[in-house]
């Protein structure tokens, strides 16, 4: 049986503690450990990130939601927001061979996204819909 | 300095070590707190602490953004001649580290007792 759950929030970082909370209440009782509830909440912190610093500039107070549904096999985030679009495949994965002098700074955030999901999907803003969304799956089960 | 509460940072100086400064975090290490963080991280090591060590025994959660503090503190004390080591971190926040392969540019001790005496 699903079970959805939604969280409506504005693009503030303080906020996103209220996000982590509520995505651990309700999750947790489907994963199957610590170590998998902490690969969650990092890649919703890390896209709610994005979201405020680079779809909406920074700029607070716009709308962001997320909908949660959850099934004993899978558990499936969905980030909504109205902010600018920005396609992440066209930000290159961060080159981790560097040394630290060389390192880059941004850009990990993507990178530990898709190390920790299964699945991510972004869709654009077109002529048919005014919003965008990033669809995050963690599959529950091995 | 906290915001809420709820990320906080303590410093203090081990009296038999007086050249070492140890940064004790708790709290998230989100977008939210990195940069306040990392500001007060500078403070230090414009005053001359040159030698830290930063103990994430309370560190409930770290982003890229937090990743951000411990490449650029660094990098800056590379530059002068000092060194961060890292006490006690937990397994949510070395699996972050491991991931964008950072563990094993840092120095990382079971105890601030341990990581001092490398000083």
């Amino acid at each position: 049986m699903e079970k959805t759950f939604i969280f409506d929030m504005q693009s503030n970082t303080s906020q996103l503690k209220d996000l982590s909370d509520f995505v651990q209440d309700r999750v947790s009782p489907y994963v199957l450990n610590k170590s998998m509830m902490d690969d969650i909440i990092i890649s919703i912190d890390e896209v709610a990130t994005n979201i405020i610093l680079h779809a909406y500039e920074k700029t607070a107070g716009n709308p962001m939601k997320l909908v949660i549904k959850l099934t004993d096999e899978k558990a499936e985030f969905t980030f909504h927001h109205k902010g600018k679009t920005f396609n992440p495949e066209r930000i290159g994965k961060p080159n981790l061979t560097k040394e630290m002098d060389a390192r880059e700074i941004n850009g990990m955030g993507l990178y530990i996204i898709k190390q920790f999901m299964d699945e991510v999907e972004y869709k654009f803003k077109d002529s048919t819909k005014d919003e965008n969304t990033i669809r995050l799956v963690k599959k529950l089960k091995k | 300095m906290s915001k809420e509460k709820n990320m906080q940072l303590q410093t203090s100086i081990p009296e038999k070590a007086p050249h070492v400064t140890i940064i004790s975090l708790s709290g998230r290490l989100d977008i939210h707190y990195s940069l306040e963080i990392e500001e007060e991280i500078n403070k230090l090591i414009e005053q001359g602490r040159i030698n830290l060590i930063i103990n994430l025994q309370n560190v409930e959660y770290l982003s890229s953004s937090g990743l951000r503090i411990f490449i650029a503190t660094a990098r800056q004390l590379k530059a002068k001649n000092g060194k961060v080591k890292l006490v006690k971190m937990p397994e949510s926040v070395k699996k972050v580290f491991m991931v964008v392969e950072l563990l094993d540019m840092f120095e990382i001790y079971d105890t601030d007792e341990e990581a001092i005496s490398t000083f």
